[in-house]
């Protein structure tokens, strides 16, 4: 049996390449234009990295599935009346070390990186996401 | 490969034996996945339409579709329609319940359905453990 | 063998099998966690680095024992550097061992200082929490290997199938540059980090499969030409499928509406691939009639992509559509997918790639004798039931916290819910236990019992 080679799916693929370059050339334009980056979200967004708190949480759904979704936690926790003192007050607390409950590690932040993350936090709970999570318990 | 339209210029007993078992294992796959009922439909057609002639290929094709697709219809409708109707819709538990059924279920007729064809287009028989008729 | 420096992939698959064992180890570490028994000495977040950083790590140690393995053949022609290959094995596994290590002895925001993240942060993300200097380590291995596969077909008999390979291996290399782009903009770090892990899993990777799908396929039936057909087709539906089908990840965090049409079309196709891959296995291998003796490899060959199909085309189909993804992102629907795409479509290929080359690698004469076969057709069994068990109960938990936490009116606290599922978890831990088994039955086997039966 001969195998004819036809380039039509190369011919498609390209087309779909571009359209993906496309809309990407568009996403990335148009987001910098909605979401207004301070020095202290972007050192919160390191504090978060570097703590690796993904191994645990999702945000915005993605991470690990262990514990609860922060994208939306400022906004559960009270936003600005009482996110940001909750969001300190629990890092503070933890572990909890009640029994047979799932524990979180105490990280030591200092004051400085606290405010960067709570900061961080703050501008992910605003992100349009389409009224993602369904639910306020994420 | 023949190739050609096979509705055009073609009354559908002249449609050669392996073609016929495509076309079978292919209605039985669409019922399930894109056209639930009509693809159906057009199954029965043939089935009684085309002369099936138990010792060809498309005879046992047809015939296993056949039987199975009635399958598919029991599983996947009759026994899901009845779980939901006797179930408490507000416990998730019913949820848990269903949606697995039915997506195993379902999976399972599609790949049984895949090998079908893998069997029809390569010129073979092919039986549809339990829910195909034995002969 | 019919090539010395074929070799070279001996070294490779050994190390994958054995870093294997390891991530399941891992994995049963954190299925405990789950069901609240906390262990002393290691959290959750450090066991789950090192269940998903070696699940990589192992399966591209396996698709360059497969590659090293199938293109000389292929191209009927030695290895270009041998000598480049071994060392770049050393180096891997040395990157491997220290990245490891440091998970398991440093907190991991102290791991992220010494290795100087601030000046160039890319730690802390799903998949890619490596250091960056380890990142850069990764991607010189990936550029050495591109390299010695691509001089080694260019000098050589130009196949589909080694072309399909070589089309893969470098396209991994080229999208890997995305896990050193991590903008400060969280939306766009994590548009582009799916560049990364999309086009991997549903690109090149995908294509790396397929290319030693194929060659095992050949390898049984005998037959290229219809074998290269069917995998032209599956490779255009792959092509075709995934590029768009990206948009299955960008549905929820951040980026213009549009991606919510855009992923949901395109990626409702991305089950075809897989149905093709089982279409073409079942129509070309024709058991009754075929020689080819060693039935492990036929088993490991024909169930891959039958449990490709369900894994990944079905389980994948199910949270793929935008309002189903809704309620279903960032839950344990999306763990049982993972699982059971991972185990079914790259796992299983590199277990089948094994067990058809270590036999002949280590020059055995004989495949098909008794005690050997039997155990690692167990040890498949065990495997591939326990899988799809485990994959079924995170599912089933997946729905009930859909439900309570998601689509009531009074919606339940995340951990309050957690703890009302623990019977499924109690089952994916029992699961995984029995996983657990068959690896060891599975290695067992190769390095024991095929040592001591094997050369009869
Ligand atoms: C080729 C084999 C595949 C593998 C190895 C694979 C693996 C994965 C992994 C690891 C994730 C991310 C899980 C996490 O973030 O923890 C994922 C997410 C996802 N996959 Fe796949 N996948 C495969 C194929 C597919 C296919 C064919 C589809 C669609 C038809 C699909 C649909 C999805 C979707 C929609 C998500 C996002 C889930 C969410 O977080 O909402 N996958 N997959
Ligand atoms: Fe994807």
């Amino acid at each position: 049996m001969k195998i004819k080679i036809s380039t039509k799916p190369i011919y498609y693929s390209s087309l779909i390449v571009l359209l993906l370059l496309g809309l990407t050339i568009h996403t990335t334009i148009v987001l910098p234009q909605r979401d207004h980056l301070t020095p202290q979200i972007i050192k919160g967004k390191m504090v978060w990295e570097e703590h690796n708190c993904i191994g645990c949480h999702t945000l915005l759904g993605e991470g690990a599935y262990f514990a609860p979704e922060l994208s939306n936690v400022y906004e559960r926790r009270g936003g600005s009346q009482g996110g940001i003192y909750f969001i300190k007050a629990w890092l503070k607390a933890m572990p909890t070390n009640i029994p047979g409950r799932r524990q979180m590690p105490q990280f030591n932040l200092t004051e400085d990186e606290l405010n960067a993350l709570i900061a961080f936090l703050k501008w992910t709970s605003e992100i349009n996401t389409f009224s993602w999570p369904p639910s306020e318990k994420g | 490969m023949e190739q050609g339209n096979i509705f055009i210029n073609q009354g559908i007993s002249e449609i050669p034996d392996r073609k016929m078992a495509i076309i079978a294992e292919s209605l039985y796959l669409l019922n399930l996945l894109i056209l639930p009922g009509i693809a159906f439909l057009a199954l029965v057609w043939l089935f009684i339409k085309y002369d099936n002639v138990s010792t060809r290929i498309s005879g046992c094709h047809l015939r296993q579709t056949f039987s199975a697709s009635i399958w598919v219809g029991l599983l996947l409708v009759l026994v899901t329609w009845v779980m939901l109707s006797t179930m408490n819709h507000d416990s998730p538990y019913t949820w848990m319940i269903v949606i697995p059924y039915f997506v195993i279920c379902h999976s399972v007729l599609v790949l049984l359905g895949i090998m079908g064809l893998a069997k029809a287009l390569a010129g073979k028989k092919f039986h549809y453990p339990i829910i195909g008729p034995s002969s | 063998m019919l090539y010395p420096s074929q070799a070279v992939a001996k070294p490779y698959f050994i190390t994958a099998i054995a870093l294997f064992a390891v991530q399941v180890l891992f994995g049963l570490i954190i299925g405990i966690q789950y069901v609240m028994i906390n262990i002393p000495f290691i959290t959750f977040a450090t066991a789950k680095l090192i269940h998903t950083n070696l699940l990589i790590i192992w399966l591209l140690f396996g698709f360059m024992g497969a590659a090293y393995y199938i293109i000389p053949e292929e191209s009927e022609q030695e290895l270009y550097n041998s000598k480049l290959a071994v060392l770049l094995f050393w180096v891997f596994l040395a990157l491997t061992i220290i990245t490891t290590l440091g998970y398991l002895l440093l907190p991991y925001a102290t791991f992220a200082k010494i290795t100087g993240n601030q000046f160039f942060p890319t730690m802390g993300r799903e998949y890619l929490e490596q250091p960056t200097i380890i990142k850069l380590g990764l991607f010189a291995v990936l550029c050495g290997f591109s390299y010695n596969i691509a001089m080694t077909i260019l000098h050589g008999r130009k196949t589909m199938i080694n072309l399909l390979l070589l089309v893969g291996i470098v396209g991994s290399t080229i999208v890997f540059v995305f896990a050193f782009y991590n903008p400060s903009n969280l939306v766009l770090a994590k548009y582009y980090r799916w560049w990364l892990l999309h086009f991997w899993l549903e690109g090149t990777w995908e294509l790396i499969m397929e290319a030693i799908l194929a060659y095992i396929i050949f390898k049984i039936t005998g037959d290229r030409a219809i074998v290269e057909k069917w995998l032209y087709i599956i490779v255009a539906v792959t092509l075709t499928t995934s590029v768009l089908g990206i948009g299955h990840h960008y549905y929820w965090i951040g980026v213009p509406e549009y991606w919510q049409w855009v992923g949901t079309i395109f990626s409702v196709f991305e089950l075809l691939p897989f149905f093709f891959m089982v279409l073409f296995v079942f129509n070309v291998v024709n058991c009754t009639k075929c020689q080819y003796s060693n039935n492990a490899v036929k088993l490991w060959a024909l169930s891959t992509p039958i449990m490709a199909f369900l894994g990944a085309g079905v389980l994948g189909f199910l949270h793929t559509l935008a309002p189903v993804n809704y309620y279903s992102h960032g839950t344990q629907i999306t763990s049982a997918h993972a699982h059971l795409a991972f185990y079914s479509t790259y796992v299983m290929i590199v277990l089948t790639m094994v067990s058809y080359a270590m036999p002949i690698l280590r020059d055995h004469k004989v495949i098909n004798h008794g005690i050997s076969q039997k155990l690692e057709i167990l040890a498949f069994w065990l495997m591939t039931v326990s899988m799809s068990l485990m994959a079924l109960f995170i599912a089933i938990a997946g729905i009930m916290q859909i439900y309570v936490q998601r689509a009531t009116e009074i919606a339940l606290p995340f951990i309050e819910i957690q703890n009302s599922m623990v019977v499924m978890f109690w089952l994916r831990e029992i699961g995984g236990v029995v996983f657990f088994i068959g690896v060891i039955i599975y290695i067992t086997n190769f390095f024991m019992v095929k040592k001591k039966y094997g050369t009869r």
